[in-house]
């Protein structure tokens, strides 16, 4: 009989290990992501064009648009054209990354390389936190930019008035509202990887999201059985938030009605992090329950 | 006696649900390996050999984790395929869809970088072991270019040098020639030898006869998810008490009138077996078509009579040889068929 000594991990051995493979998956997406740089011209148009068409139509309506803030923001002043571009470019956003960890499985499966990815002794969890890494950081910094574009080009004026606190708000924000949207992915990439055919799905969600997170409109203005979609989706939440520090609508917990909170905002960015790991637990759960399925039956290289 | 890997009683069933109609749907089962034991021991080369849709992928697969057996227990290493494959995927590697397991948006060292994470491996360690297998596996030339421009040769060596990064005590190796040129075939298969003088051991599958006769030190034959003979390559050679066979080419076009031609050669008295196969050459135009018989012979044999039943049935003959007696004439001897044959559908 062959014997195999394993040596007892210590913590800090552990730790180096996953951060290894972290460092390692970071650095090969940033690779692959450098050899389709000129795509990421899109994520700067699209909300420009996504912005603009609602923006044209009000303009063409010819209401005055700030009749417009005191009806969306009830009552209070804001910027509603900052609040659609706002909107815009934190959809789009959040679609980069529901696209990026959707498709990852089934890709990777295509190609023929996740069964290369899946006989190494990397853990799923240091693989995700690398590419999750590297995919809010790439299209954070994208969407951030994309989004100055578009304040400058929509509302120049309410862009000069942000301040630097509001500013750093923004992207920190924006960073947390990335997170529970990787487990909401992953979850999706899942059912991917069991129903071939979903590829359909992610890009009918993509709709559907910009829909129940009040893209364009505040979300007490959508139906009751939307806005319920609305409250469970954390980007709601997150875009809400990151409208009422920088273009004065009201945040999401006053949106539900909620006025004497302290710290709302603290306290729904609490909530936006309670959906990541909601989120997170399922995608590796399901994932998991799946993986041991397809392993049961026909194995992963199947497609 | 040392055994790294211990096969016992495997077994893999593939069902699948196929969509009979709108509503109806059909579970079909492929039974894929049946009843599988055997064990293999640390240092050797081991071959497993079978046509096409024998299970030797579907075995790989189970040993090195990735598909999970319907029945049966495997260890490799001492730890339990089903229940231990974290362990076991340390100490492993595994090279299974050549040119498809690496990423082509990326250069070969990339890809070797990026492994070696994946196996823990510091990227100060990785550079230097890539560096080194750069050497031995001469991929100087081509590391730095993207893998897209890469010939099909070089994709398997970057493919090859990715499952030697983790230094692994067991190395599976699923038809590591079948796509390669003849040049390439060999270069690879020293590399096989050299790597396993280095205290390597090696599982192979391969439905190359002479490539399981060259490199190892035992084969196991596979056929229809059955072991159906495993031992030395001389020693399973031996059994055939022959010591020559005749391999006649006819056109394509005569098989129709095969099984009258087959019934003739068989009734011959020093002929022991008889077996067929259609060969597709080149691109597979229907012109490079042609049938392949096999006659397994004893020593006293007549080629004119041979000859001679071939003009009765007016089959033309393309040409005639005389081979040194093979594995593939152990498999004929065993099944009636040519390893060259695909079996994936009979199942
Ligand atoms: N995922 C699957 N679902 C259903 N049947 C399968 C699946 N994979 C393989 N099979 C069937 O199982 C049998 C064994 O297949 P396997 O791929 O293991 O053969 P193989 O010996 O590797 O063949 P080859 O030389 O063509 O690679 C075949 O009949 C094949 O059609
Ligand atoms: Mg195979």
């Amino acid at each position: 009989m062959i014997q195999i000594i394993e040596k007892q991990e210590s913590f800090s051995y552990f730790f180096k290990k996953n951060l290894i493979v972290v460092k390692g998956v970071f650095r090969q997406q940033w690779q692959i992501a450098k050899s389709y740089l000129s795509n990421t011209s899109i994520a700067f148009i699209v909300p420009i064009v996504m912005t603009a068409l609602p923006l044209l139509l009000i303009r063409a309506v010819g209401v005055d648009e700030q009749l417009i803030a005191a009806n969306f923001f009830g009552g209070h002043s804001g910027s509603i054209s900052g609040f659609i571009a706002i909107g815009s470019n934190i959809w789009m956003l959040m679609l980069a990354i529901l696209w990026d960890f959707s498709t990852y499985l089934r890709d990777e499966q295509m190609t023929g390389t996740l069964e290369t990815l899946l006989m190494s002794p990397a853990k799923r969890y240091s693989i995700i936190a690398g590419r999750a890494s590297f995919s809010i950081l790439f299209n954070v910094i994208i969407s951030f930019f994309a989004t100055i574009i578009s304040l400058l080009i929509f509302a120049r004026d309410m862009l000069f008035e942000i301040g630097l606190l509001p500013l750093f708000l923004l992207l920190v924000l924006t960073v947390i509202g990335c997170l529970p949207m990787i487990g909401l992915s992953y979850f999706i990439g899942a059912l991917v990887l069991k129903f071939k055919e979903v590829y359909s799905l992610v890009n009918l969600l993509q709709w559907f999201f910009g829909l129940i997170m009040g893209v364009y409109v505040p979300i007490t203005s959508l139906p009751l059985i939307v806005r319920v979609f609305s409250i469970m989706f954390p980007a709601t939440w997150s875009v809400s938030d990151i409208r009422a520090i920088t273009a004065g609508s009201p945040p999401m917990l006053l949106l539900l009605g909620i006025k004497n909170a302290g710290f709302p905002i603290l306290i729904s960015t609490l909530i936006v992090i309670g959906f990541a790991i909601f989120w997170g637990i399922i995608g590796f759960v399901v994932f998991s329950k799946y993986e041991l399925k397809i392993k049961r039956n026909e194995g992963l290289s199947k497609y | 006696m040392n055994p790294v890997i211990e096969i016992e009683n495997i077994e893999k069933i593939y069902r699948k649900k196929s969509r009979k109609g709108l509503f109806k749907r059909e579970l079909i089962e492929v039974r894929a390996l049946d009843n599988i034991s055997f064990n293999v021991e640390e240092g050797i080369i081991f071959s497993l050999l079978g046509p096409n849709g024998a299970g030797k992928t579907t075995l790989i697969k189970i040993l090195t984790t990735l598909l999970l057996p319907t029945a049966g227990k495997a260890r490799i290493l001492g730890y339990d395929v089903v229940k231990e494959g974290g362990k076991i995927r340390k100490h492993i590697n595994a090279m299974l869809m050549g040119e498809r397991s690496i990423y082509w948006k990326l250069t070969g060292y990339q890809n070797l970088e990026y492994f070696a994470s994946l196996y823990h491996i510091p990227r100060k360690v990785a550079k230097v072991k890539i560096d080194k297998l750069s050497e031995k596996l001469d991929l100087s030339d081509f590391i730095n270019r993207k893998v897209e421009t890469y010939s099909s040769g070089q994709k398997f060596k970057i493919a090859f040098a990715k499952s030697l990064l983790n230094d692994p005590k067991l190395i599976f190796l699923d038809e590591p020639t079948a796509t390669l040129d003849p040049r390439a075939a060999r270069e690879v298969r020293e590399i096989i030898k050299q790597l396993n003088d280095e205290g390597t051991t090696i599982f192979l599958t391969t439905h190359n006869m002479n490539e399981a006769d060259e490199l190892s030190d035992e084969v196991a034959i596979l056929d229809l998810g059955k072991i159906i003979e495993i031992d030395t390559p001389e020693n399973l050679k031996e059994q055939i008490h022959t010591s020559e066979s005749i391999v006649i080419d006819v056109p394509f076009i005569e098989l129709r009138s095969k099984d009258k031609l087959l019934s003739d050669i068989r009734s011959l008295s020093f002929v022991s077996d008889i077996a067929y196969s259609q060969v597709v050459n080149g691109n597979g135009n229907k012109g490079e078509e042609k049938t392949k018989i096999r006659i397994t012979t004893s020593k006293e044999i007549n080629l004119s009579n041979i000859v001679n039943l071939f003009e009765k049935n007016s089959i033309p003959i393309l040409s005639i040889n005389q081979e040194k007696i093979s594995l593939e004439d152990v498999f004929l001897s065993k099944t009636g068929r040519l390893l060259s044959e695909d079996t994936s559908k009979r199942v």
